[in-house]
């Protein structure tokens, strides 16, 4: 499990941050300012910071010196121009979010950056199944063959995965893998969800929840 | 080209002409002169050979016959020898003008001896001949009835030698003084427009940007006072842009500031909707989110209305009318207390000191204040209000006994946005806008606020209004 530290001085965005990648499946720690932040940093147990530039006690650019390095970096900014974004990435951060961000890109991002350097893994594991979400394969375990899906079916699987454990709604599943708001009935959904608990043979694994929408069970 | 060269050209041709005109003209008067003298001594000169002549002619007639030819040419002869040439000549001619005798040469034509004896007697002629000119002369004698001319010439090169002679001298002395004040002219030229080019250099720069540069003149001329007007204009120039730039860095602070201000709520709810419409969490979470969402709102709803009072102030005037301290401290208190939890207010009553104000503004100004005063935690838990009297002016101060504001922090409270405890001023609502309004209001009514802060023992916030002398008196001049 990774660990993750949040340098943002606005508590809600703070507890926002974390909520979002506590459920995603990481730990995460906050530092309120950059002194706090400079003290947690100088212990080295994070595998990436999430750092917002207008800190008080010192600024994000100035944290950035002191990280140095020691772990890869997403810039929180508010300031959405193109030299401030270069800046960031020039002092070394390895990607930036610009406030206001939803907490799904947050999530992608924070994957990507871990993933490229190593330390996050591409493969998604539940019952007996493994999906790599960068070559987009899914392959049952037992016998290493490969399922066929369609790329909505992989779209859905994997937006269950993220969310295990957790009812998901059904307006929301929808926009999160067709984008855009869906256009009177899910039925679809439904079809796509009958499909995938077939090719997976999950039929008891994606649970229907009753008026909300669907979950993908634990591990037990 | 150059302005000093033209200047200098200018100077060279109008020296040239001068001096060749006045050089031309000199000559000239000499010429005349000494052309007069010599045309009067060959007069003199002609008159006593016909003098001569006709003494001999009488000398000749006294035997009563009358000279002939051979005679006329024996004392022709005779005066050529006597005389000798040097350049003079003489002939006789008979009144049909055939010739008696002639000592001329051929550099003298048959036409202009002829020429002369026409013009008559004393008229004389000064024709060019090869090599020279010479001046010719003829009289009638008339002796027993017989018509004689005598002509003379005489040969004039001394004189046109001697104006040729001149004019060669006067050129070549003209060619070395010119030639010598043009090398004069070109350096004085270049002095003279040496500001000229200065001017022009620093404009150049000034215009590329380099504001700071200035001429440095001091001469009382025309070309100094352009100098110093000139450096008097580029100061202008310059605190100008100087002040374009700051008034642009600070706008870009602003809309930074805003930007910030705007996004982190926005971030906030934006993300906690997200997690309430996609997941079906528990309760507690829920609650939280909500609670969030709801607060945030709540921020950039009072952001943006605090905004548009800061809009709002910069461009209506505010309605100044007279009120009492009493009444301003009175309302202003009235609805701050319910927001105070538990901070007493105590004022310093005023009497009946009358100032003049916009009571709604001011009213808003001091409830601010106390408001801040109240969230610095006094120690004693109560907010001193008090006032004195200040020239024209009535001060107004706001004391605490809280926690104090760090004194580099004093300088840029009333920055829009900027806030000294973040974390404590966002849980107390805080916009950050408060003082940078409040400020806002004391200019309007001419004064600033001022601040007295140490940590950890306390603030003084203060204002001044006008002072007012009595309650109608405003009134009275407005009608």
């Amino acid at each position: 499990m990774n660990r993750i530290l949040i340098v943002e001085d606005e508590r809600p965005i703070a507890d926002l941050i974390e909520m979002t990648l506590t459920q995603a499946g990481y730990q995460c720690d906050i530092a309120l300012d950059g002194v706090a932040a400079a003290d947690i940093i100088e212990e080295n147990r994070h595998d990436l910071i999430i750092l917002d530039i207008m800190l008080p006690g010192a600024s994000g650019y100035e944290l950035m010196d002191f990280i140095a390095g020691a772990a890869p970096v997403i810039f929180l900014t508010a300031m959405a121009s193109v030299n401030d974004r270069v800046k960031g990435l020039r002092m070394g951060a390895d990607d930036y979010i610009v406030k206001p961000f939803e907490p799904p890109e947050l999530v992608a991002r924070v994957e990507t950056v871990l993933r490229r350097l190593g330390k996050g893994s591409a493969q998604l594991i539940a019952f007996g199944i493994s999906v790599d979400t960068v070559a987009r394969t899914v392959t049952r375990q037992e016998d290493n063959t490969e399922i066929a899906l369609t790329p909505r079916e992989f779209d859905l699987l994997e937006i269950l995965l993220r969310n295990r454990g957790v009812a998901l709604y059904r307006e929301v599943l929808f926009e999160r893998a067709w984008g855009g708001e869906p256009e009177g009935d899910t039925r679809t959904l439904d079809l796509h969800i009958q499909r995938l608990r077939k090719k997976l043979g999950w039929q008891g694994h994606i649970r229907t929840v009753y008026k909300i929408g669907y979950m993908l069970e634990k591990d037990t | 080209m150059r302005f000093s060269i033209k200047l200098a050209l200018a100077i060279t041709v109008l020296l040239a002409v001068s001096l060749s005109v006045g050089g031309y003209l000199l000559v000239r008067q000499n010429f005349q002169d000494s052309l007069q003298n010599v045309v009067r001594q060959n007069l003199n000169q002609h008159i006593m050979e016909k003098y001569t002549l006709e003494a001999e002619l009488l000398d000749l007639t006294s035997t009563g016959i009358a000279p002939d030819d051979n005679q006329l040419r024996r004392y022709g002869q005779h005066l050529t020898e006597y005389m000798g040439g040097g350049g003079r000549w003489t002939a006789f001619y008979a009144g049909d003008l055939s010739e008696i005798y002639s000592n001329f040469d051929g550099r003298v034509s048959q036409e202009d001896r002829l020429a002369a004896t026409e013009s008559g007697t004393d008229n004389y002629l000064i024709r060019p001949v090869e090599g020279g000119h010479v001046m010719l002369l003829a009289s009638n004698v008339e002796t027993m009835g017989r018509q004689l001319w005598l002509l003379n010439g005489y040969d004039m090169d001394a004189v046109f030698g001697e104006r040729d002679r001149q004019m060669a001298n006067f050129l070549r002395m003209a060619a070395i003084v010119l030639a010598g004040s043009a090398v004069v002219i070109v350096l004085l030229a270049s002095r003279l427009t040496r500001p000229i080019r200065r001017l022009n250099l620093v404009s150049r720069k000034i215009a590329s940007g380099a504001y700071a540069v200035r001429t440095g003149f001091t001469g009382g001329d025309e070309v100094g006072q352009l100098g110093r007007n000139f450096d008097k204009m580029a100061g202008a120039v310059e605190q100008k842009v100087e002040a374009l730039n700051a008034s642009v860095h600070q706008r870009d602070d602003f809309v930074a500031a805003f930007t910030h201000e705007i996004k982190t709520p926005m971030t906030s709810i934006i993300g906690y909707s997200d997690i309430l419409r996609s997941t079906e969490y528990e309760p507690a979470v829920r609650q939280k989110a909500a609670n969030y969402i709801f607060h945030e709102s709540k921020r950039l709803e009072s952001l943006s209305q605090k905004l548009l009072m800061l809009m709002g102030l910069s461009q209506e005037q505010p309605v100044m009318k007279p009120v009492q301290l009493n009444t301003l401290f009175a309302v202003a208190g009235r609805s701050v207390v319910p927001l105070m939890e538990g901070t007493r207010l105590d004022f310093t009553p005023a009497g009946a000191v009358h100032v003049l104000a916009d009571m709604d503004l001011a009213a808003d100004l001091l409830r601010n204040l106390m408001l801040n005063a109240a969230k610095a935690e006094p120690e004693d838990e109560a907010v001193h209000i008090s006032w004195q009297l200040e020239w024209e002016r009535v001060r107004i101060l706001v004391r605490d006994t809280g926690r104090g504001i760090p004194p580099e922090e004093l300088e840029r409270i009333i920055e829009p946005f900027y806030m000294v405890d973040k974390s404590r001023a966002r849980a107390s609502g805080g916009s950050g806008l408060g003082l940078a309004l409040s400020e806002r209001i004391a200019v309007l009514h001419g004064g600033h606020l001022q601040f007295e802060s140490q940590v950890g023992v306390g603030t003084t916030v203060s204002f001044t209004l006008p002072y007012c002398e009595e309650g109608g008196q405003a009134d009275d001049n407005e009608s």
